[in-house]
Order: structure tokens, then sequence, then C-alpha cells
């Protein structure tokens, strides 16, 4: 099938996301600067009007030092003889006029200036002779000074209090910035999560399903988009798994069907000739094996097409209820009838009702009992112990043989699969333990195996519950 | 020997199976006819009017299902006990043949002494009623 193109494509939802982060993060950002601007400018305004008011405060202490002086030479009739002090005086003026540059204090700077050249020549005129002169005209400076340095006060103020509003604007818009980044990172966090994670390990868990050889798991498709796409894929490859899965098995089944006449033929004619002739020696002992290895053959196909039923997944147990402990009875009365030279003990007195498949449940057992018995030198013991725990029931199957390595462990339960080490001791498919494992999970239940190479033999478990659910009913 | 001197229709494409079944069948002094298809088995069922058939599901041109099926419709027929004889072993397929018409299912390969029990009990005692009517 050829997959769909996605409709919205998760690299476009990306760079959307990204783009909308950077466009938000750059204004921003822009606004924040110019305001940072404007603050600076505002700063700058606060030290010139600072520095304006001093200078003025300067200028006025200079007047009236200038004036002070003046009184006092002429209290005391000393000539006066410095100038520096108008010199100093000077040198403010020039400050302040350099410094103010805003037009609306030009005028009352201006009158400053006036007010201090008429001062200075009315001064420089009388040259500390008389303070009549200069009283009036300091005084007028004095006032002009006063003016300048009010409205220098005012300004002052005035850029204060703008520079504190837009000092607060900045922290409103500084946490606006960050308040905005952090949920535009916790949608597109959201929007990652939804759009990638969740199909993500959705299409993990029914990886791993597929690997354990569940083939009927599928995965939800959530979105129109490339993870979506992937997903439709993976579906797809499944059917296709399943498809091959059917077809592999009823290859198997026909091929098993197709072999069961020609070897009706082969075993019905061995035994029709062995009963017809009565063959001596050799002649006897070879149409006993052609009868033999046909029935093992047969053995062998109807293992196939009974694990091949129990792996499809379409077999029904059929729950009864039972005694598990008679049912182990009967299972090993017949076993030690056929073999002789083993011992089996069985532990546990209580008796244990349950549900189950007792034709496959006995199959399971009989198949470990003889497994138990294949393994193992004789005159050895073989124990099956059976012992209630809660819902559930274990039964240990024991015995005093080969024993089996842990890391065999794993193998042993895959089809067709013999111990290279134990292969010798018994014929065998290798469908035993994997047939056992499958009946064993129908019925919720666990099979394990335990032991170990030093002699003391292997330990298989079956725990299975006390009940079962009607579904498999 | 034909102390029975009952009719057997073996219906089986397999020939050497086909064979051995009539050999054995005559052997336990039965008198065995083969057929090696669904029709032929038919049309020598309806000329024979057999004491017993024995019956294979997969044949080259019917399956033995619908053949089981035709003889129990067949008002003449229908008291003919049939035996399945098949390598199929399936529920559905068990299930089916029983709903068809039939008294035993035996799957390939098999004891030739536990079919001529099932044929002898079926020949020498009154027909059993059947299973699903």
């Amino acid at each position: 099938m050829r997959i769909k193109p996605a409709r919205i494509n998760i690299r476009y939802l990306v760079a959307f996301g990204a783009g909308a982060m950077i466009i938000c993060f750059i204004v921003l950002s822009l606004s924040l600067v110019l305001m940072t601007k404007k603050l600076q400018s505002m700063n700058n305004r606060i030290l010139i009007d600072s520095r304006a008011l001093e200078l003025g405060h300067r200028l006025v202490i200079e007047i009236i030092k200038e004036q002070s002086r003046s009184l006092s030479s002429q209290v005391t009739k000393k000539k006066h003889k410095s100038t520096i002090n108008l010199m100093e005086a000077d040198k403010l003026v020039g400050e302040i006029s350099r410094i103010s540059v805003l037009p609306e204090n030009r005028n009352v700077l201006n009158d400053v200036e006036n007010q201090y050249e008429i001062y200075k020549a009315i001064k420089i005129a009388e040259n500390h002779q008389s303070v009549t002169g200069t009283i009036y005209t300091a005084d007028n400076l004095l006032k002009a000074v006063e003016n300048y340095r009010n409205l220098e006060r005012k300004q002052l103020d005035r850029t204060i209090a703008s520079s504190d509003k837009l000092d607060s604007l900045i922290d409103r818009w500084s946490m606006i910035l960050i308040i905005s980044m952090a949920l535009v990172l916790a949608a597109g966090s959201l929007a990652v999560l939804n759009r990638i994670m969740r199909p993500t390990y959705a299409l993990m868990r029914s990886t791993e399903k597929i690997g354990q050889g569940d083939f009927f798991v599928r995965v939800p498709v959530y979105h129109d988009d490339e993870i979506g796409m992937l997903c439709n894929a993976f579906n797809d490859m499944a059917d296709g798994i399943c498809r091959l899965e059917n077809e592999r098995m009823n290859f198997i089944a026909v091929i098993a069907h197709d072999l069961r006449n020609p070897l009706s033929v082969i075993t019905l004619a061995a035994r029709r000739i062995k009963r017809k002739i009565p063959a001596s020696g050799d002649e006897a002992l070879w149409l006993e094996r052609i009868i033999e290895k046909s029935e093992y053959i047969d053995n062998l196909i109807g293992n196939l097409m009974e694990t091949l039923h129990l792996e499809s997944g379409s077999f029904k147990l059929q729950i009864e209820e039972f005694e598990l402990l008679s049912l182990i009875r009967d299972i090993v009365k017949v076993q030690s009838e056929l073999v002789k030279n083993y011992r089996f003990s069985i532990v546990g007195d209580s008796e244990c009702v349950m549900q189950g498949d007792t034709h496959r449940l006995k199959r399971v057992f009989e198949n470990l009992l003889s497994n138990a018995v294949k393994y193992s030198p004789e005159n050895t013991t073989v124990t099956v112990s059976v012992e209630k725990k809660d819902a559930d029931v274990s039964i240990k199957i024991k015995d005093e043989g080969a024993g089996i390595e842990s890391d065999e462990i794993k193998d042993i339960f895959q089809p067709f699969t013999r111990l290279p080490r134990t292969e010798k001791m018994a014929p065998g498919t290798g469908l035993g333990l994997f047939s056992a494992k499958l009946i064993v999970e129908a019925h919720d239940g666990k099979l394990n195996l335990f032991g170990n190479c030093d002699g003391s033999g292997t330990t298989a478990e079956i725990i299975l519950p006390l009940t079962q659910s009607m579904s498999h009913g | 020997m034909l102390r029975h001197e009952k009719v057997i229709l073996v219906i089986e494409d397999e020939q050497y199976l086909n064979d051995l079944i009539c050999a054995e069948l005559a052997d336990d002094g039965y008198r065995p006819i083969p057929a090696y298809s669904g029709q032929q088995g038919l049309k020598l069922a309806g000329e024979v009017s057999p004491d017993l058939i024995l019956l294979d599901i997969g044949l080259p041109d019917v399956d033995g299902i619908h053949v089981s099926r035709e003889v129990n419709n067949d008002e003449l027929l229908k008291n003919i006990p049939i035996i399945f004889v098949t390598s199929k072993c399936d529920l559905q397929t068990k299930l089916a043949s029983f709903i068809s018409g039939a008294k035993r299912y035996i799957t390939k390969p098999f004891d030739s002494k536990y079919l001529l029990e099932q044929v002898r009990f079926l020949v020498d005692h009154k027909p059993e009623s059947r299973l699903f009517e």
C-alpha cells in the first residue's frame, strides 16, 4: 500500500512555533531596548538638572560671600583687593549657561546672565567704595538665580517622576516578556509532547510487542502528520507480517496434511505385511522399524499441527472443573507403568479443585513428566509437588537428571529447539516445551524451568490460577 | 469367508490407500467397492446401495462433506452410515462432518484394527439416530 502524504507537516509546525517565538522575542526586546535608552536620557537630564541646581546654589553663595566681603571692607575702610571671587562667579555663570540647553529655561537663564552682568559692571565701577548700588543689583541677581533654580527644581521633579514611571513600565514589560516566553515554551512543549512523544511511545510499545511475537498489535494514528505516516506504515508492515505468518501456517498445515495420506499408506501397508507374512530375523526388525518411524512421523505431524493451532491463538480452552491431585496421580500412574526403572513421588495431600482445559493440561503434565524421565538416569526419583498459593497453584516436577544451565532455559522454549548437550539422550521433536508453555500461558499461568548441571537435576514449575475467567470458555 | 456379505463403499482418491482399505475390508469378509472421486462415489452409492460408506474429505471434485450431505438428503440412501476417514483434524471440519450426517470420524494415519472395529459396529448394529437432525 502506498503511504498517503501527511496533511500537516511537523516540520512546518516546528518552524511556525520557532518563528513565532523569535518574532515575539524580537518585538519585546526592541521595546525594552528603546525604553532603556529613554531611561538613560532621563538619567542624563536628572544629572544635568542636579548639576545646574548645584551651580546655582554655589553662585548664590559666591554672591553672598562677595557682598559680605564688600560690607566688611566698608566697615574696616580697607580696600578690597581681590577680584578672584568674581572670577569664580564668572566660571559658575559660564558653566550654567553651557549645561542649560532646554529652550524653555533660556529666558530665565538670560535674565540670570543679564543681572549678573549688571551686578558685575556696578561692582567694578564701585570698586568696593560703596555697597548701596550693588545691594539692589545683588538682590535682583539672587532673585534671578532663585527663579532659575526653582525652574530647574521643578524640571528635576518632573524628570524623576517620569523616570519612575518608565522604570515601572520596564519592569512590567520585562515581566510580560518572561511570562510570554514561558507560555510560548510551555505551549510548544505541550504541542511537541502531543504530536511527537505520545505516538512515539505508542510506536515503541507496539514494536516491542511485535518483537515478542504478538503480530496482531496495531498503533493508533493520532495525527495526520509525519509520525502519523510512520504509524500507518508500521500498521501496514504489521498487516504484512500477519499475512506472511498466516501463509506460513497454511503452508505448514497443507504440507502436514499432505504428508498424512502417504504416511497412512506406509503404516497400513507395513502393518498388513507384518500380519500376513510372518517375517523373521532381520526382515521382521526392519518392518518393525518402518512402523516405528512412521508412527514417529505421525506423532511429529500431530505435534506440529497442534503447535500451529496453539500458536495461531485461534483455539479455545475447554474449561471444566477438576481435582488436580487425582489428575496428576492418574498421569503418574500411567507413566510409572511405562517406565519401570524410575521412582515417582507425589507431595501435597490436600485437595485442590481448580478450573482449566483438562485435556490440554494433561498433555502439559505428561510432557514434563516424560522429559523428567527422558533426561534422567535410571533408578532416580521424579518428584511432583503441588502447593496452593493464594489464588494460584504451583506444580513442581523435579528430577535428578542432566539439569539445565540458566543460559539454556531461554532457548529450550523455542520451537524445534533441542539442547546439543542432551539431544542424544532421547528422541524428541523440540515442540513439547513450546506447546506446553503456550497452553500454560493460555490459562494465564507461567511455566518456568530451574536447575543447573551439578547433578541436582531440573525443576519445572507451573503456576496456574485456580479459576479461569469466562473469556476462555 | 463372506460371512457378512455386506457392501462397503470406499470413497478415497489416494489409490494405494483405497486399495489397502479395500484389502483390509475384504480380509474381514466385506465386499468393498472403491470410488476415487465424490461424483463417482455418489453414482455408485445410488447403484449399489451400500451398507456403509467410508469417505475422505479432500476429494478431487466435490468435498466429502458435500457427498455426505447428498447421501443424507436422499430418501433411499439416508440410512447408510458414513465414516469419515481424513487427515483433517480441526474442530470446524469435524463439526461440519457430523452436521452433514457422519457417524464416525477417523483421522489418518489410522490403525486398520480400529477402522474395522468401527465398521463392524456400525454395520452389525441397528442404525443409530443422527447426531444432528
